[in-house]
This record gives structure tokens, sequence and C-alpha cells, in this order.
């Protein structure tokens, strides 16, 4: 991809990325966005590149990002550089610059950080709903309605309307009639729910009730587990969990690392813990399991057994 | 590639080939190093945009092997904390090899192009987009207010995504 962009562009983008992340960003101001990324290509380019280069940031772990480049200079460094400097310096413009790599493509509208949730009415009346890190694009137009998932969870309203509502994944789209659904996007599939309504891939329906693997067509359709639908209430429900995968959700909703030694990774957990207090959950588990919670940095945290 | 910039470094290269690994080695002290930075020197001016115009071919080397020097430095320092870093990471969830060497070249192109950002603004930025916190927590955070973490967040924003 060109990744050349005139300084003013540049500075819309970088205007708007960081407006976009601001905690007042609200509807009026999104489809501000859109205009401004509607007017030209260049625009868009823009920002499809600053999500790119974000996109490799998240899949950084943020301990060593931190740890690594907010190092102190050592002390030879220091030294060396200050030899360097009395040679003196001249200019030599134009030299290195390189380019990003590149991803694939994303290009998101709405984004909810770490553990925020951001709910949003659409002009149909539609109620669309994120989950923690999740991106996703709204495309109206007099034909149809168009959703894209890009990365983790929705949970979407869907309005009644004389256009269809098409929902994108990784995998490919989906047509969702007027009902309520749950769709989160995992590495390879994403996992359909429908509480109310029907979700046709390539013509095979899924009713409500049922929940299943859409890779382009349904795989391992079954019952609808209603717990997959708790974040919108702001709460984790475990019945029965493993404690490694209990973690695992948990960390979705937290900044830095979440896991546990193999030792107790199979201890079972049940219970609705509330979502907006990852911590408290942190300290439960301490009470309810012969755990001890392990805190290496604010962003590292491992349950190991509690040998005592 | 326009081809006068060719014939420039090809021409660099002949006649100054053996002083500039000299230069290097002097300041290295390790003469496979040396070796490889004079390359990397020649590469960066493969890599301008037009042949320079030279009225001091050594001045001018040694400008541009300077900065090849630097990043050296610094590559040796950042690949030391990154291993320092690592080793505190528990067995059970670190990075494979391949893994911790994509992650070290991330890392590599992020501190090269947030260089010279004043520490609070680099801080800002990392807590924004790498740890995804809103803009209130890392106001709260660093103890700044939300204005200058706008101001913070864009001034290495415009580095980090266009160079600018």
């Amino acid at each position: 991809m060109n990744t050349t962009f005139s300084p003013q562009v540049a500075e819309q983008a970088v205007h708007w990325l960081i407006e976009s992340q601001g905690d007042d960003f609200g509807q009026v101001q999104q489809l501000a966005l859109e205009h401004w990324l509607q007017a030209d290509q260049e625009h868009q380019r823009a920002w499809a590149h600053i999500q790119q280069v974000n996109q490799r940031l998240r899949g950084v772990s943020s301990p060593i990002v931190h740890a690594t480049l907010q190092a102190p200079p050592s002390p030879a460094r220091r030294r060396a550089l200050k030899a360097l400097l009395l040679v003196g310096v001249a200019s030599a413009t134009g030299l290195g610059l390189q380019q990003h790599s590149s991803l694939p493509g994303l290009m998101a509208d709405y984004r909810s950080p770490v553990g925020q949730r951001r709910r949003m009415q659409l002009d149909d009346g539609s109620v669309l709903q994120l989950n923690t890190r999740s991106a996703a694009d709204v495309r109206f137009d007099r034909q149809q309605r168009q959703v894209r998932l890009f990365e983790g969870e929705l949970a979407l309203q869907v309005a009644n309307d004389s256009r269809p509502l098409l929902l994108r994944t990784g995998e490919g789209a989906l047509r969702l009639d007027s009902g309520r659904f749950n769709v989160r996007q995992f590495d390879g599939y994403s996992l359909v729910s429908v509480f109310e309504g029907v979700a046709s891939a390539g013509g095979q329906p899924l009713l409500a009730g049922q929940q299943a693997r859409f890779t382009g067509a349904w795989r391992s359709v079954s019952a609808l587990d209603r717990n997959v639908a708790a974040w919108v209430d702001g709460m984790l429900v475990a019945s029965q969990m493993r404690l490694a995968d209990f973690l695992a959700e948990l960390g979705r909703y937290r900044h830095g690392q979440l896991g546990c030694s193999e030792r107790v990774a199979d201890l079972r957990i049940s219970g609705s813990y509330p979502l907006d207090d990852s911590e408290r959950i942190l300290q439960m588990l301490e009470v309810a399991l012969p755990v001890r919670v392990r805190r290496f940095t604010r962003y590292w945290v491992t349950v190991e057994p509690n040998i005592s | 590639m326009p081809s006068a910039l060719s014939s420039t470094v090809e021409g660099l290269y002949h006649a100054h080939h053996n002083w500039l690994t000299g230069w290097l080695r002097r300041r290295l002290g390790c003469p496979q190093s040396a070796a490889d930075l004079a390359q990397d020197t020649y590469l960066r001016l493969l890599q301008a945009r037009e042949a320079p115009q030279l009225i001091e071919p050594r001045a001018f080397l040694a400008t541009v092997a300077k900065r090849v020097l630097c990043n050296h430095f610094r590559r040796q320092e950042l690949e030391r904390a990154y291993l320092q870093a690592l080793a505190q990471v528990p067995e059970e969830v670190a990075p494979s090899e391949e893994q911790k060497a994509v992650i070290f070249e991330t890392l590599l192109e992020l501190d090269r192009l947030l260089d010279g950002l004043p520490p609070l603004v680099k801080r800002a930025f990392l807590l924004a987009q790498v740890d995804g916190l809103g803009q209130g927590e890392i106001a709260r955070e660093l103890g700044i207010s939300l204005a200058t973490v706008k101001r913070y967040l864009s001034k290495a924003a415009m580095r980090c995504y266009f160079a600018l």
C-alpha cells in the first residue's frame, strides 16, 4: 500500500484518531469523521494506515514494550553518543526513511478499548453494542445495511427494515433478520448466537435458540448458551468453567497478560462476576480456589497453586 | 533507483571503503561489526532519493556512518533491555523464538519512530496505542491535564504514523 501522505492529510487523520479515542466521542463526531473519510480517498488511505500500525502495536505485549522502550540509556551508550557528537553534525536529508510493512486493510469506524463496552443506536433504530477490544464498521445506504466486525465481539438488536442487514465477519457475510444476535470473532471462525430471529449463511438458516461456528458455512450447530451475552449486562458468567478458560475470558477485559500455571488450569469455577472490577474477581479467586495470584508487574499476572 | 545515485555510491565505495571500515573499527573495537556497519552505511546511501553533492566525500560518509553507528548502539541497548524483560516472563506465556524476533523488529521500529520525543510524550503514546488506555486514564496515570494528553498523543502520532 502507498503510505505517503500530504502533511495536511496526516495532520487531519491524527486529529481524528485522537478525537475518536477521546472519552466524549459521540455520534455527531462519528458522523463528522465519516464525512471526512468519504470526502477523499487519501483520507481513507491515511486512516487505514493508522489502523494497520495500531493493529501491529496491539499485537505486542505491553509489559515488554514498556520495559524495553523505557529502559534508561546505559552509560556506555551515553559515552558513545557524546563521542560521536564531537565529530560534528552535518545534514544528510532524505536518507533512511523506511516504509512501514503493511497488514491487511483495517478501517474501523467504531472501536471499544480494552475493558470497555460501547452502545450505539444506528440510523434504522437497530442497537449495536461492542464488547471489550472490538472494532466494527457500519455502512447503511438505500439498498442495504452493512455491519462489519473486524475484531472482538458485538451484540446486535436488529430493527425491522425493508433493507436486508448483512453482517461481515472475517469469514464472510451473514444475513440477519430482525432479532437479537451475538457474534464473536475468533481466529479463523466466528461464533454466532441467535437469541431472537434468524441468521442465514448461504441460504442456510440458524434459528433462535441456536448457536454455531461460522466459517463461511455453519459448523457445530448447538443449543444457545445464554451466558455468551452476559457481557452486555457487564457480567462474566461461568458454569463449571476450567480456570484456564475463565482467565482467558477475563483477560480480554484487562491490559497485559493474565494466565495460570498448568497445575491449576483444570480447577473448575462457577458464578457470576462483574466485569468492571477484574481486580476484585482475582481477589475472589483466592478465596474460592486453592490458588494464589502472583503479580510480576501491574500488567503481568499469573495464578498459581497456593502452597502454604 | 536513479543511476546517478548508484554510480556515486559505487565511486564512494571504491575510493573510501577501507578508510570507512577503519573509521568504524576505531569506534567499535570490533573488525567484524565494522565491516557489517560499513555495508549498512552504503545500503543507507543507496536508499537516498537523489545523488548527494559531494564536496567533502569523507565528511559526508562519516555523517551517514555516524547515524548507522548510533542505530547500532541503540539496537544493542534495546536488545539488552528486551532480553531482560523476556527473562521475567513466565515460561508458560513466553513467546516462541520466531515471535520474539518479530516483536523485536516492531520494537526497534517503534523506538526509531518515537526517538527524540520527551519521555512523557512517549509514555502517553504507548499507554494509548499499545495498552489501549483511555485518555482520562492516561491523564490520571501521568498526572497531567486531558488537553496535554491530547497534545502529546498528537505529537507522537504524527511521528509514529507519518514520520512527520
